[in-house]
C-alpha cells in the first residue's frame, strides 16, 4: 500500500495543446512539480516528429502544423515515463455543395410534391 | 406542438399508434373521391403551415391551423393531418415516424372541434373555431407529457403557456379566412 502511493506520488502526466501551428507540451508530477529537463519526443504513425528536452517549467513548445493525431512522451529520471495523444481538432468537411436554406425549401416543394402525388393516387384507386 | 422521437414510453406509442391507425384506416376508406382533392389540398396547407414560424421572446412557435382544416374538412381532417405530419417527420424531423400517431392525435382530434364549432350557431364561432383546437391540443399534449414521467412537467407547462399566443394568432387567422370564405359563398 505504502509503495502504491509512492508510486503515484511519482506519476509523471503529460499535457500537450496546440495553438497557431504550435505545440505545446507540459510534463509535471502528481504534486505540481515539474518534470525539468526532461526529453519527450513527438511520434505520429510510429514516425518521430519531434525530439527536445523540457525546460525548467516541465514545458517546450515547438512550430509545427499538424492534421492527423500525435502521441507525446516523456522520459524522466529513474525510468518514470508519461504520454499523452493529442488529436487536433479538425472542422466537419461538408457534406453538400447546396445552400441549406436552398436544400430546405428543396425539401418543402418535394414533400408537398409527395403529398399530391399520393392524394392523386388515393383518388385514382378510389375512383375504379 | 410535435413530440419529437425518443422520449416517449413504449406504452404511450403502441397505444396512441394504434388507436391512430384505426381512425385513419377508416376515415381514409370512407372519404368519397369527390373530397380527395380538396383533402390533399388542406392537407399540403397544414404541412406548410408548419414553416411559418413566429417569433416569440427567446423562441418561436409555428402554426397549426388544425382548427380551421377541421372546419373545412371536419372528419376528413384526420387523414389530410396525419399525411401531413408523414411528411413532416420523414423530410424534416419535426415530430417522428413512432411518434407519428400520438402526434395525429393530439392535433387532428381537436380538429373536429373546429369542424363542431364552425357548425353552431355562436357569436364567436370563427373566432373560436381557430383558438379552441389549439387550446386543447395544447392540454393533451400537457397530459401526455405529464403521463409520460415527472420529468417533463416543468417542459409540459411552459410548452402550454408557449401555445396561449398562438391561441388567439390561429383564431384570428380562422376569423378572416373563414368570413372570406363565406363571402365567396364557399
Amino acid at each position: 500500500m505504502i509503495f502504491a502511493f509512492q508510486l503515484f506520488a511519482h506519476k509523471l502526466n503529460v499535457f500537450c495543446n496546440e495553438d497557431n501551428e504550435t505545440i505545446y507540451i507540459k510534463g509535471y508530477y502528481t504534486k505540481s512539480s515539474p518534470c525539468i529537463e526532461c526529453e519527450y519526443k513527438v511520434i505520429q504513425y510510429n514516425q518521430l516528429l519531434h525530439r527536445g528536452k523540457l525546460d525548467k517549467n516541465g514545458t517546450a513548445s515547438f512550430k509545427q502544423k499538424i492534421t492527423k493525431p500525435i502521441t507525446v512522451e516523456v522520459q524522466a529520471e529513474a525510468g518514470h515515463r508519461g504520454e499523452t495523444l493529442y488529436t487536433p481538432y479538425s472542422p466537419p468537411e461538408k457534406s453538400s455543395s447546396i445552400h441549406p436554406a436552398i436544400l430546405q425549401n428543396l425539401n418543402l416543394l418535394l414533400s408537398l410534391a409527395l403529398i399530391y402525388g399520393f392524394f392523386e393516387i388515393f383518388r385514382r384507386i378510389k375512383s375504379r | 406542438m410535435h413530440i419529437s422521437e425518443g422520449i416517449l414510453n413504449t406504452p404511450i406509442i403502441v397505444s396512441s399508434s394504434l388507436v391512430a391507425i384505426v381512425l385513419v384506416s377508416y376515415f381514409a376508406k370512407i372519404l368519397e373521391v369527390n373530397s380527395v382533392g380538396k383533402t390533399g389540398s388542406l392537407s399540403a396547407l397544414f404541412f406548410v403551415a408548419s414553416f411559418i414560424h413566429i417569433p416569440l421572446g427567446p423562441t418561436s412557435i409555428h402554426l397549426v391551423l388544425s382548427g380551421l382544416i377541421g372546419a373545412l374538412l371536419g372528419f376528413e381532417a384526420i387523414l389530410a393531418i396525419f399525411i401531413a405530419l408523414l411528411f413532416q417527420g420523414l423530410f424534416f424531423g419535426y415530430g417522428g415516424i413512432s411518434t407519428l400517431g400520438i402526434n395525429t392525435l393530439i392535433i387532428a382530434i381537436p380538429a373536429l372541434l373546429g369542424y363542431f364549432t364552425y357548425n353552431t350557431d355562436w357569436r364567436f364561432k370563427l373566432f373560436l373555431v381557430g383558438s379552441v383546437p389549439i387550446v386543447i391540443s395544447s392540454l393533451l399534449l400537457f397530459v401526455i407529457l405529464v403521463i409520460n414521467g415527472d420529468e417533463f412537467i416543468t417542459s409540459a407547462k411552459l410548452i402550454f403557456l408557449a401555445n396561449i399566443p398562438l391561441c388567439i394568432i390561429e383564431g384570428i387567422i380562422s376569423y378572416f379566412t373563414l368570413k372570406f370564405l363565406q363571402r365567396m359563398d364557399f
